[in-house]
């Protein structure tokens, strides 16, 4: 499903005291299928921008398509029933754990499913599933969710929304909190949803995790757009780093560069690779 | 000298499984040591024993050569200062100043003493034009070097980050270990605990207590415990990115060990 | 609901912004008191209810409180107000003959003392609205709660844990943005699980209420869990002594604004207790005193004021 934002614009609080224009003549294009990154400074509008991708949040001026799916500021082209995007469209926000409630596990997770009418045994099912693939097994079902560690209660709200068998699936700093072990798995999980055919939608400030996963990555800053990029033309090609952190990699890269040696950049995605592209270059 | 002491040391908040399991190690008064180790390991129950909210069920702890006893914890504890991980949850104060005053109230500090400490404190932690800001108004890391600033005002011995870093944002971060640094150079006496998951951060520090499933898995420094990088795999902790790679380097036959940072490394390759 | 700027506390600097918190209470209770007198005739009672109106713009001009604010309030409870005023109307008084019908609403006698005494109701509401607008615009929560806690004090003879609802009071207020916050984000996360929080049945309304109490409350535990040990951790004892960083300032400002809010009590009770009318001698000129006083009041406010440059503390 592709998600095509036209000069979207988009202010909260208008016409009081509190009006705060969190958006600005967003033009953007999700490709189907990418693994998509969207990086820049706390508040740039980041959240505000994936709220829109699922009708949580209408544009001011200016229309979001997302397949079929019309999220307008004109209420004459928006699409009537928006609540069925969300099943298309998923988001996993910040510190999900927090949005479990049910008593077990497998009814947390079937919550998502039932609320769009599906019958409560198809939902348990599903719910299996999703639970299975965010790499908790059988023995879970029945727990509570308020037994599991922070890790795994965040699976298990990744899997509350995987349940949905959404098209798109953002996810809002999935890794905030959690140990370099816990984040590892968590974003390889991500990585085999993206290979199994799902378009990922990430917002991140780890900027190691974004050289490292994604196919293409949108820069904001106050609002706007102000690059889009696959990640290494943003962090090893570019000079100009739109205040954002450099990845230890890069920082190699860069003082190469500063050597008069230009590594070939395009393979470079981890420790690994930058290691085989400095032994090619010693040969 | 020895500021902290741990002997034997064993919690358990049930009563059935030990979050903590016989640890022991002391600190030297005016180091900085990292506790590193994942999620569950026991490291914030380790910061909760310290500053006396929770009371140990095996062992002992002395800090400042006393012991955790009940008439001693209040003398303890005013002599230790935490900052933990939530930087919502520890802003009792509604604005800046009155949550740095907080803790002088506790202590009963004069009225008249409370502005000039106050002044100093937050201009230590750059938060001087602040001080009538609610928190709300924020951001993570500004809340956490209000936190600080906080515990500066009672000019602790020894303090404690308790996963400190852990909710913020890069720059928050950033921010927050600036603040760490100034304060050891401006008071080299201060002792630091920092309990993390960040290994680059941990990796700065003078000394470094590995913990795994409740016990002392092993005690170094940087470079000691570099040499065992292997078994810290092993328990499912990262290493440093310069050692990573240099170790991946090795195993291609490039062996540049020795570089201490990048610009080593790469001097070294060209 | 983050946007609600009804009566919320506007930082300024202000001559009513400075006064000392427990005054402003005094002041406010004193005012009250003088709203609810009844008077001989309903000419009084209204050139009274103008008076102690007029005296409260003259605090809403000086303490930088917008009109617009008012009237907002006004709107908001319009529906009360007219309730109030249409059943005042339609209810028997007592004597209601005495000052004759107004008109008929077909065969139904509106009378007008009844028109008059809802009237009275009405500008009651009025006056006290605007009154505790005046206080709450200019007094921040904190030091209401700080005040709070000073008139509880004798209470605590009685082991009333004045100081203990005061840091309760105060810490819930600054948690009232964050829990705001919180609340928004789990709507959020739970109408991306498809919950619909505005329409559907009564029974998936009640699991949407359920899925947004549940976390909400969890994650106000946890907070309120950390807040103790960070408290405890910062030497907090609630028997314990305690200093105090904020300490009130009586001022000259305040003996004088209480001694005048006492002033134009006295006025009102004695206009009532001597059982004035409008024919009585004296009164006339009485009257014209106090609007001329209170006009040198408004001057000399404004020249405190602008010397003081109410200067806006901003966000």
């Amino acid at each position: 499903m592709l998600i095509n934002f036209k000069e979207v614009y988009f202010t909260y609080s208008p016409k009081t005291p509190y009006e705060y224009e969190a958006l600005k003549d967003i033009n953007l294009t999700i490709k189907e299928g990418s693994f998509t990154f969207i990086v820049g400074k706390t508040g740039c509008g980041k959240s505000t921008l994936i709220q829109q991708m699922n009708g949580l949040l209408v544009p001011s001026s200016g229309e979001v398509t997302a397949g079929e799916y019309v999220v307008s500021s004109d209420k004459k082209r928006r699409t009537k029933k928006l609540s069925n995007l969300r099943k298309e469209v998923g988001i996993v926000f910040q510190f999900s754990e927090n949005q479990l409630f049910e008593d077990t596990v497998e009814k947390d997770v079937a919550f998502g499913p039932m609320n769009f009418g599906v019958k409560r045994e198809e939902a348990l099912e599903i719910a299996h599933k999703c639970i299975d693939s965010v790499g908790l097994n059988e023995s879970y079902y029945q727990r509570s969710p308020f037994d599991l560690s922070g890790g795994n209660r965040r699976r298990v709200a990744i899997a509350g929304i995987l349940a949905l068998q959404p098209k798109v699936l953002i996810l809002d700093e999935p890794t905030a909190g959690l140990d370099p072990r816990g984040s590892e798995e968590i974003m390889s999980l991500i990585q085999k949803m993206n290979k199994e055919g799902i378009t990922i939608v990430l917002v991140s400030h780890d900027m190691n995790l974004v050289l490292r996963y994604a196919t293409d990555v949108i820069v904001m800053n106050d609002g706007k757009i102000v690059k889009e990029a696959t990640p290494d033309e943003l962090f090893l090609e570019n000079d100009e780093q739109y205040s954002l952190e450099t990845p230890l990699i890069a920082k190699v890269v860069k003082a190469f560069h500063d050597k008069g040696v230009n590594l070939d950049t395009t393979n470079i995605r981890d420790i690994e690779s930058l290691a085989n592209e400095i032994v090619r270059f010693k040969k | 000298m020895k500021i902290v002491e741990i002997e034997n040391l064993t919690y358990s908040y049930d009563g059935k499984k030990n979050v903590l399991k016989n640890v022991s190690f002391s600190i030297e008064s005016g180091k900085y040591i990292s506790v590193i180790g994942h999620n569950g390991s026991g490291k914030s129950t380790l910061a909760r024993l310290l500053i006396g909210l929770l009371r140990p069920k095996g062992g002992s702890i002395k800090a400042f050569g006393m012991e955790y006893t009940k008439e001693n914890i209040l003398k303890i504890r005013s002599r230790i200062g935490i900052v933990f991980q939530n930087p919502d949850n520890q802003f009792i104060g509604s604005t800046v100043q009155d949550d740095i005053a907080f803790g002088l109230e506790n202590r009963c500090v004069p009225q008249d003493k409370m502005q000039g400490i106050i002044d100093e404190v937050s201009t230590m932690v750059d938060m001087k034009e602040y001080l009538t800001k609610e928190p709300e108004t924020l951001s993570g890391g500004q809340k956490q070097r209000v936190a600080i600033a906080g515990v500066l005002a009672l000019s602790p011995d020894l303090i404690i980050f308790d996963e400190a870093t852990a909710m913020l944002d890069p720059k928050g971060k950033r921010e927050i270990n600036e603040t760490i640094a100034k304060m050891r150079k401006n008071n080299p006496e201060l002792t630091l605990i920092s309990i993390t998951h960040d290994i680059e951060e941990a990796f700065n520090s003078d000394e470094i207590v590995v913990l795994s499933k409740g016990e002392v898995f092993d005690i170094g420094t940087p470079a000691e415990l570099l040499n065992k990088a292997q078994e810290l795999t092993s328990i499912g902790l990262d290493q440093p990115f310069l050692y990573k790679l240099k170790q991946s380097l090795k195993s291609k036959g490039i062996d540049v060990s020795d570089a201490a940072n990048i610009e080593e490394l790469v001097n070294k390759l060209c | 609901m983050k946007n609600l700027v009804l009566g919320r506390y506007s930082a300024y600097d202000s001559f009513v912004h400075k006064l000392d918190p427990r005054n402003k209470i005094m002041c406010l209770v004193v005012l009250m008191v003088a709203v609810f007198f009844e008077y001989q005739d309903y000419s009084l009672t209204f050139i009274m209810g103008g008076i102690l109106f007029f005296f409260i713009v003259i605090l809403m001009i000086v303490s930088h409180i917008s009109f617009v604010s008012l009237l907002k309030s006004l709107v908001s409870l319009w529906f009360l107000i007219l309730v109030l005023f249409v059943i005042n109307v339609l209810v028997p008084v007592k004597n209601a003959e005495s000052l004759g019908v107004a008109f008929y609403i077909g065969n139904f006698p509106i009378y007008l003392l009844s028109i008059f005494q809802s009237l009275k109701i009405v500008i009651r509401l009025i006056l006290m609205l605007s009154l505790t607008l005046v206080l709450s615009a200019t007094t921040s929560p904190l030091d209401m709660t700080f005040a709070f806690e000073w008139f509880m004090n004798p209470l605590k003879v009685i082991h009333f844990p004045a100081h203990e609802i005061a840091m309760t009071l105060s810490i819930a207020l600054r948690f009232i943005p964050t829990l705001l916050n919180e609340t928004e984000r789990i709507m959020k996360a739970q109408s991306s699980r498809g919950v619909d929080f505005k329409h559907g049945k009564l029974s998936s309304r009640f699991k949407a209420i359920v899925a947004l109490i549940v976390p909400l409350f969890i994650s106000a535990f946890q907070r309120s869990e950390e807040l103790a040990d960070a408290m405890e951790a910062r030497g907090y004892d609630p028997k314990a002594k305690r200093t105090r960083y904020h300490i009130f300032h009586w001022g000259a400002d305040d003996t004088y604004s209480l001694l005048l809010c006492n002033i134009l009590l006295g006025g009102v009770i004695y206009v009532s207790v001597a059982k004035l009318t409008l024919d009585t001698p004296l009164v006339l000129p009485w009257i014209l005193i106090s609007i001329s006083l209170l006009i040198t009041v408004l001057l000399l406010t404004g020249i405190i004021t602008t010397n003081r440059k109410g200067r806006e503390i901003s966000k």
